[in-house]
């Protein structure tokens, strides 16, 4: 069995903060990645011009 | 002076305290992660000095060319390369990769100060209050910009996330899964700002270094709390910072 359902050791997590754990967090992380791979995409249109530099 | 104005005043007091606490750490702990990830931190220090400086005092040609080179170009990769450092160690021909990483970013710094201390300048050229490198007008200087900050998003932020999505996988420390988060989100803020910058947005710059150097700073002392004797034990991965 994975134990990728289990609560985090060493902490004990209300439920909120369990489902927060459980569920929020990989929502952030796909949300920070999309913003960076948004960021690098900006500074590319840089390199080839279509965005003025800093 | 304007609220504006203020912000870079903060980001000096932040990054310079921030970069004292990280310096303490690699006395004790030695890495080099550590090593650059101080030396970044000073980078962001200067830049948001310069920012500083040049609302109380008005433009100087040195003081822009630090903020440029320190705060518009080295500061992300310099900062990355401390996470490349930490999360890459594997070695091609007997070398580390972060060593040929760290080689590259070297020379690519001592050809960037260079260049932003070659070039000319006209200060009339900046569309606002804020310091902007539409001050310098030597083609080829700016287009160095976006390089830097490409690789420093990519290790730093990337990094951060990466980490982050380890130790929730793992189910382990979530202090630093918190604190990564928040680096990741305080790395990305500035980088944002300078997009909006790009586009003639300019008075976010300074607001984006500032929660970048706030985020940042929290993120730090979040995921350096220390960690009770299981979760230590439960611990074999990678860690920022």
């Amino acid at each position: 069995m994975s134990d990728e359902r289990l609560p985090p050791r060493g902490d004990e997590l209300s439920s909120w903060k369990a489902l927060l754990y459980e569920k929020g967090v990989p929502v952030i992380l796909v949300i920070l990645t999309l913003i960076t791979v948004i960021v690098l995409l900006a500074a590319l249109a840089v390199i080839v011009g279509i965005l003025p530099t800093q | 002076m304007s609220l504006t104005s203020l912000m870079p005043f903060v980001s000096v007091a932040i990054m310079f305290v921030f970069a004292l606490l990280v310096f303490r750490r690699y006395a004790v702990r030695r890495g080099l992660h550590l090593l650059l990830w101080g030396i970044g931190l000073v980078m962001y220090g200067l830049g948001s000095f310069a920012e500083a400086y040049h609302a109380v005092a008005g433009f100087n040609a040195f003081v822009f060319r630090l903020w440029y080179l320190f705060g518009a170009m080295l500061v992300a990769a310099w900062l990355g390369q401390g996470t490349v450092y930490l999360l890459v160690h594997r070695r091609i021909g007997g070398v580390r990769i972060a060593h040929i990483l760290m080689a590259v970013l070297l020379l690519g710094s001592l050809y960037g100060a260079f260049k932003v201390f070659s070039a000319q300048l006209d200060p009339s050229l900046m569309p606002g209050e804020s310091l902007s490198g539409h001050a310098i007008v030597t083609s080829g200087v700016r287009i160095l910009t976006p390089f830097f900050n490409m690789y420093g998003t990519v290790t730093l932020v990337g990094g951060a996330i990466y980490s982050a999505f380890v130790f929730w996988r793992r189910r382990i420390l979530p202090h630093r899964m918190v604190g990564n988060i928040l680096i990741a989100v305080g790395a990305l803020a500035p980088a944002l700002a300078g997009l909006l910058s790009r586009v003639g947005l300019t008075e976010f710059l300074y607001l984006g270094e500032l929660l970048g150097a706030i985020l940042m700073f929290a993120g730090f002392l979040q995921a350096t709390v220390e960690a009770t004797e299981p979760q230590r034990q439960a611990s074999e991965v990678p860690q920022l910072p």
